[in-house]
């Protein structure tokens, strides 16, 4: 029996709530102390942190919900898409133009969802592939207004609640998808302790007896995709936003494979998964990249592997792992 | 909050100011694509700065000239944004250079303008990319400034209908464009202007199209790589029989020639380098890089781009010492001009824009090798993209 099965069915009060206060607090003070001493890397910070909200999306979806999907990038893309022409043409106040992006993949995903949830399995893994395609497609021909293959340029935001601008050093930038990363994750984690949250861990394990005891399956998907897709159209217009760019990159098939790949690296069905495997393929990217611009695929490739062969719950495997022992060598020196 | 960022953003103005002064390293970033389907653009960037580092020294005046490489992966403005400010924050380099793709060195005008970094453009070719930012100067082409002379050749020389085909993104619509805007002034009829989508391998039912409407060329903009080799195969199959002539700009570097074999025989296209154009700077480009990198080794337009492009960085180097500004070096290469590997080069002193000849030349077999052979010179031709969208 596969040890996360087990977790995930059990009820989630059996977790002391302090000691899993002590686990939230090290990661966050983590990303706020980089803030202060990776001066030079605020720029990667902030990639990094992106694409841990693009990954938590995921997560819902894939490692909750269970729904394999090929065409995630579709609603990252359109949320950047949304942000960068909200910037050019309605607004270019960030929070205004975020939650109009956020809002916009939701819908989108809502309006998608609806149409391909009721199949299952390889069919429904093709409609999301397709509607991927569909939407990069829809992009790039529509060149009077994404740009096509030049990209979107010309966005100027303003300043932040009025106050910060955001600076060529990226020290706005990070803090303000630092925040905007803690409030998705403050909702995410309740979402997935409560009722709903149990019942897609139900639906994903067997589906006939969440029926059987009345649960409304499909609109239980529907919720959680679309909700998947609007906090993804927040990671793209915060991408949007902090770079000021938007390519037609952001709407392939490469990104959904991409965000795909930081999920399993870091682990599924953990929401800190996101978390170690956005910072580890980011920052092993960025440096591989930088020692050889030729062939730092290979290093990604093996990486990859390694993990996949040999950590089976991802990154999250080596730190539950080092929990555990931790908590054993604990117990052993304190008899009780 | 803000005094302290306000402080750390000081701190680095005068970090920025003294450091190169104390290392006396010039540094020099690169931005181009060095991994997946693009590896090419990277690996020839590559190979032609050394060699011209080679030739000239890693050296100006006793600062070493360090190149530091990024790779954008391919058209991903977002990354290429992500690398500059990297290279400019981080790394603190004096130049950026590189660019292979439109959209990346769009991506960077901002950024480059607010820090004032003398970028060099060594391939990204529409036209308006210079006009983005004051601190972009180019050293390769537009494409207009190589569409547009084959255009006015073609009509002057017994082909007066003509359909277009290029492919469906901005370099192709310049491309249909110039071409067609030429052909038209001196009299000829475009019967239909073709667009095809970047993704298409099978060219057979747009040529099958062409056929039937019998013109007596067909210009093309391809969308590069192995599909441009499918595009002229198909040509020859179905349109050269027909008596339907080939026009097109890029699609018969030699890199590629031998790849598409003999059916490249007798295509005429116009650009701006041609590899066996005779002068000791090709000469010596050519040699170097075949006993650097291989006997297989053929330069091509990104070699002249980047080797080029270096050529500009040291002289800012030379003339302003390590702590040259982007107005300084701007205003060097405003009007600068000096003979390259493609024959003579000027950088626009206006417009920033490189201006130089543009060849027409038809593939032959020369020592059972195919090669373009130039058979005109337009000489020194401006990019018509900014005559036509004055600022």
């Amino acid at each position: 029996m596969n040890p996360e099965r087990s977790r995930a069915t059990r009820s989630p009060p059996a977790e002391k709530p302090h000691a899993a206060g002590w686990g939230h607090l090290l990661p966050w003070t983590a990303a706020l102390a980089f803030y202060f001493l990776g001066a030079d890397f605020l720029g990667l910070g902030t990639n990094a942190l992106i694409m841990v909200l693009f990954a938590l999306s995921l997560d819902l979806v894939l490692g909750y919900a269970g729904i394999i999907t090929m065409g995630h990038a579709a609603f990252f893309g359109f949320g950047a898409y949304a942000a960068g022409l909200c910037a050019i043409h309605v607004t270019n106040d960030p929070v205004t133009g975020l939650l109009i992006a956020t809002a916009a993949a939701g819908i989108l995903g809502f309006v998608t969802g609806t149409l391909i949830l009721h199949t299952k399995g390889v069919t429904l893994m093709m409609l999301t592939l397709a509607i991927g395609a569909l939407v990069a497609e829809v992009a790039n021909h529509l060149r009077d207004y994404t740009g096509g293959d030049d990209g979107l340029h010309g966005i100027r935001m303003a300043p932040l609640l009025g106050a910060f601008r955001f600076d060529l050093w990226g020290h706005t930038a990070y803090l303000y998808t630092l925040a905007v990363l803690l409030a998705w994750f403050a909702l995410a984690w309740r979402i997935m302790r409560s009722p709903f949250g149990r019942s897609l861990d139900g639906i994903r394990q067997n589906v006939r007896r969440m029926r059987a005891i009345g649960t409304p399956v499909w609109w239980r998907m529907v919720a959680v995709y679309s909700l998947g897709a609007a906090m993804a159209g927040t990671a793209g217009a915060l991408s949007a936003q902090t770079t000021r760019a938007v390519g037609l990159t952001a709407l392939e098939l490469l990104a959904s494979g991409t965000v795909l790949m930081v999920l399993i690296l870091g682990g599924t069905r953990r929401l800190y998964g996101a978390f170690a495997g956005a910072v580890v393929y980011v920052v092993v990217q960025d440096f591989a990249a930088q020692v050889d611009p030729f062939r730092w695929m290979f290093v990604i490739g093996a990486l990859l592997m390694a993990v996949v062969l040999f950590l089976e719950n991802g990154l999250m495997g080596i730190i539950d792992f080092a929990a555990a022992r931790a908590r054993s060598l604990w117990r052993e020196q304190t008899p009780r | 909050m803000h005094t302290l960022v306000q402080g750390i953003r000081i701190l680095f103005v005068l970090m920025l100011a003294v450091g190169p002064a104390a290392a006396d390293t010039v540094k020099v970033g690169v931005i181009m694509s060095s991994s997946g389907p693009f590896a090419r653009w990277g690996e020839q960037f590559r190979q032609a700065i050394e060699v011209f580092q080679k030739q000239n020294g890693k050296t100006v005046s006793g600062h070493t000239i360090e190149v530091i490489y990024r790779d954008d992966g391919g058209p991903n403005p977002v990354r290429a944004k992500q690398l500059a400010e990297e290279l400019i924050l981080r790394e603190k380099v004096q130049f950026l250079g590189g660019f292979v793709f439109t959209p990346n060195a769009l991506a960077v005008a901002d950024l480059v303008t607010e820090a004032k970094m003398p970028t060099v453009i060594f391939n990204a070719a529409t036209g308006l990319i210079t006009r983005k930012s004051p601190y972009f100067v180019r050293t390769s082409h537009t494409i207009p400034q190589a569409a547009r002379p084959i255009g006015e050749w073609a009509v002057k020389n017994d082909i007066k209908r003509v359909v277009t085909a290029v492919s469906d993104y901005a370099p192709g619509h310049d491309a249909e464009v110039y071409f067609s805007k030429a052909f038209k002034a001196g009299g000829g009829q475009v019967m239909e202007s073709i667009r095809i989508p970047l993704a298409t391998t099978d060219f057979s039912p747009f040529f099958e199209r062409i056929l039937q409407q019998k013109p007596d060329a067909v210009f093309v903009f391809g969308p590069g790589g192995p599909p441009t080799v499918g595009l002229i195969n198909t040509w020859a199959s179905r349109l050269k029989p027909a008596g339907i002539k080939f026009l097109g700009t890029a699609e018969t570097q030699q890199i590629d020639l031998p790849k598409i074999g003999r059916s490249a025989l007798g295509l005429v296209t116009s650009f701006h380098y041609t590899e066996t154009v005779d002068n000791p700077l090709n000469k010596a480009l050519w040699a170097d890089l075949v006993q650097m990198f291989g006997k297989d080794t053929v330069p091509d337009l990104a070699s002249v781009g980047a080797y080029d492009g270096m050529r500009v960085i040291y002289r800012a180097v030379e003339k302003f010492g390590p702590r040259v500004t982007g107005d300084q070096a701007i205003g060097l290469w405003r009007g600068m001009q000096f003979n390259s590997p493609r024959g003579p080069f000027r950088i626009d002193e206006k417009t920033r824009d490189v201006v130089e000849n543009i060849y027409l030349r038809r593939v032959e077999e020369r020592d059972g090798k195919l090669v373009n052979v130039n058979f005109q010179t337009f000489p020194m031709v401006k990019d018509p993209w900014k005559e036509d969208n004055p600022e």
